[in-house]
């Protein structure tokens, strides 16, 4: 009677541990499946947001130039004149002061 | 039987938990105890490394319309680069390479690259466009390798370039902002660059905290300037041409809202293209508007007859006998012409500038009081989001010559930075009070969350009368004074005021032909939406500000009020 119970002491011991050793491995995997996943798929969503942004740089630097370029139109050159008369709203704006 | 199994299964378990013991033991070693030098090392090896993982937040300006515009990014590229060991045949490759990027890589230096046969890796070129990358790539040659890299980007070019600031390695091995706004925000705009996959278990048995929160990753943000490249385009146009035309040592400007201390433009040229700066002076990476200091000149009498008013020595129907020279301390101090006026009002100081009218005044005012309206304008920094902003020089006002005060009540013998310069001035815009002058307005953090910053440091420093009094008289001599008039809007008032300061020798005194020319003015008069300062540094050719400056004021004005749609506040005639 003796030695059965200590059998089945033992064995449920094993049994228990080797359950919990499965689980924990399984765990541990899953959790570095994840996080690698994860991290795999925030570095590829990362890259692309950056090659987007890359793009709209260069289109901003285009837009920027182009800010530039109008800034130093001398517009007589284009064929423009200086008003011969300039002629002013008579009535006081609402926000006139004085 | 069954205690044999079961002895052999413990001596099996034991060795894998011995196993397992070991293998985390020594991950543990590598990654926690050694991780930093063996990341060292391995940036130390190859230097696309550090590049390729390159990653830092945008700079924006803000447009007109509250739309953001990047004044510095990062573009995507690719980096081609050798392994000598693994290339047979130099001639076939370098055809390969050069038959689809022809310009993107050297003969002589790619045969050079080839000879260094102990080395695994070899940089031949940088910051390949897209098409040209994966075109190289696609060939799979072998010993040929492309790698993804990523540097910083100004798109504006030399847009705000000395205030946006430069990223690079400086003295240390890692890249970061050296000036600037890139210098000044750096804690937030830097990267920590750490991966998941290279740090798994450090983060896990080390910095477990870390590991779900990270502190400086929700520091880590976009920064929003006040500036718009509108603007800022137009102003450094403007600049740029007075430098052509005056051949001045620098020529600068700030264009600032005086009721917020928001700046809309400042730049100073010469100045440099941050994505070039292969051939940059490095005197020219500093920022002058808020690390070099001058004496301004007769824009300073505005401030002068403003304490004056304030302190009640004055009224702007007080006068004065201008005899055109007086002598002080053994020295002697004239106006500009060297002629008297007779009995004249406080009006006439600033219409005609006269240097014995705020002199008048600074006496009126007694040293003591002077030195305390002075020492709250300029005393301090402005506290502007700039690195290494430097202090104004007030040393001549703790002594207790009465000429020393004289002189500065025209703006001579003190001197201060073009920021301190248009914040004080700001104050007689916005009803005496001084303001904050900065250049962000908000930080998007990258977890989506928008901060505005608040710059509440004001400072009152004139009673609302005075300033008012003395806007009518600076919105007289923009209508009458400059220009003999010829500058009065019809459906605008706007204040102005020019300055031309003797430039001080490097022994001391004054040359007598070198001339430092400032401008500040703002508009409409009562309620004011922009202030303006301008000033260039030994113009060629030219004495006086009104000559070099006024029409840019004139330009940059008409301008604005185009650009945001300023309401006119006079009738027209």
């Amino acid at each position: 009677m003796h030695k059965i119970r200590t059998i089945s002491l033992h064995w449920s011991a094993t049994t228990f541990l080797v359950w919990v050793a499965s689980i924990l491995l399984l765990v541990y995997i899953a959790l570095i499946s994840i996080v690698m996943t994860y991290a795999t798929l925030t570095v590829e969503f990362a890259e692309s947001v950056r090659d987007d942004q890359s793009a709209v740089a260069s289109l901003e630097a285009s837009y920027l130039e182009e800010v530039r370029a109008l800034s130093s139109v001398d517009y007589r050159s284009l064929g423009f004149v200086e008003p011969k008369a300039k002629v002013f709203v008579k009535s006081a704006p609402v926000t006139a002061l004085r | 039987m069954r205690a044999q199994f079961r002895h052999r299964t413990r001596i099996i378990f034991g060795g894998i938990l011995l196993i397992a013991i070991i293998i985390i033991g020594r991950l543990y070693f590598i990654q926690v105890i050694h991780g930093e030098k063996f990341s060292l090392l391995a940036d130390q090896q190859f230097s696309a490394n550090s590049s390729g993982l390159f990653d830092r937040g945008t700079v924006y300006f803000t447009g007109k319309d509250g739309r953001n515009i990047s004044a510095a990014t990062l573009e995507t590229g690719f980096l081609l680069a050798i392994n000598p060991q693994l290339i047979d045949d130099p001639e076939k490759v370098y055809e390969t390479i050069f038959s689809i990027a022809s310009t993107t890589v050297d003969k002589e230096a790619f045969f050079s690259a080839t000879k260094r046969t102990k080395q695994v890796h070899v940089e031949l070129a940088h910051r390949l466009p897209e098409e040209l990358g994966h075109a190289l790539a696609n060939e799979n040659i072998p010993g040929v390798i492309v790698l993804r890299e990523r540097w910083r980007a100004y798109p504006g070019g030399n847009l705000a370039a000395q205030t946006i600031g430069i990223v690079s390695y400086g003295t240390g091995h890692t890249l970061a902002g050296r000036t600037g706004l890139e210098a000044y925000y750096n804690d937030t705009l830097e990267r920590t660059g750490d991966s998941l996959y290279k740090n798994f278990f450090a983060q896990l048995f080390s910095r477990a905290g870390e590991f779900l929160v990270d502190a400086k990753q929700a520091r880590e943000g976009n920064i929003i300037t006040t500036i718009d490249p509108v603007v800022e385009a137009r102003l450094m146009e403007e600049l740029s041409k007075i430098e052509e035309l005056r051949n001045s040592r620098e020529t600068g400007g700030i264009i600032m809202d005086p009721s917020t201390g928001a700046i809309v433009a400042l730049g100073s040229v010469p100045t440099y293209d941050p994505n070039n700066l292969s051939s940059v002076t490095p005197s020219l990476l500093g920022n002058p508007l808020v690390e070099h200091v001058y004496e301004f000149g007769s824009i300073m009498k505005p401030l002068t007859v403003a304490a004056g008013l304030d302190a009640g020595v004055i009224t702007p129907e007080s006068t004065y006998n201008d005899t055109g020279c007086i002598d002080v301390d053994n020295a002697r101090i004239c106006n500009f012409d060297l002629k008297a006026r007779g009995v004249i009002p406080v009006q006439e100081i600033l219409s005609q500038s006269l240097n014995l009218g705020v002199a008048w005044i600074a006496g009126k005012l007694g040293q003591e009081r002077m030195h305390g309206y002075f020492a709250t304008l300029f005393g301090e920094k402005t506290g502007i989001d700039l690195p290494s902003e430097t202090g104004s020089l007030l040393s001549n006002l703790s002594t207790s010559q009465q000429v020393n005060y004289d002189a500065a009540s025209f703006g001579q013998g003190i001197a201060m930075t073009p920021v301190q310069m248009i914040r004080a001035l700001g104050a007689l815009a916005n009803g005496g009070v001084m303001v904050s002058p900065h250049l962000v307005s908000a930080v998007q953090y990258d977890s989506g969350i928008k901060r505005s910053f608040e710059w509440n440091d004001k400072r009152t420093v004139f009673g609302q009368e005075a300033v008012r009094e003395v806007s009518t008289m600076l919105s007289l001599v923009a209508d009458e004074a400059l220009g003999d008039g010829k500058y009065k809007m019809p459906s605008m008032s706007f204040a102005a005021k020019t300055g031309t300061a003797q430039l001080v020798k490097p022994e001391g005194g004054y040359y007598k032909d070198k001339y430092f020319h400032s401008f500040f003015g703002y508009f409409p008069v009562y309620a004011p939406r922009y202030i303006i300062l301008l000033y260039t540094y030994d113009p060629q050719g030219v004495q006086y500000a009104s000559e070099t400056l006024s029409d840019t004021y004139i330009d940059l004005m008409h301008f604005l009020i185009e650009h945001y749609d300023v309401a006119p506040d006079r009738v027209g005639t």
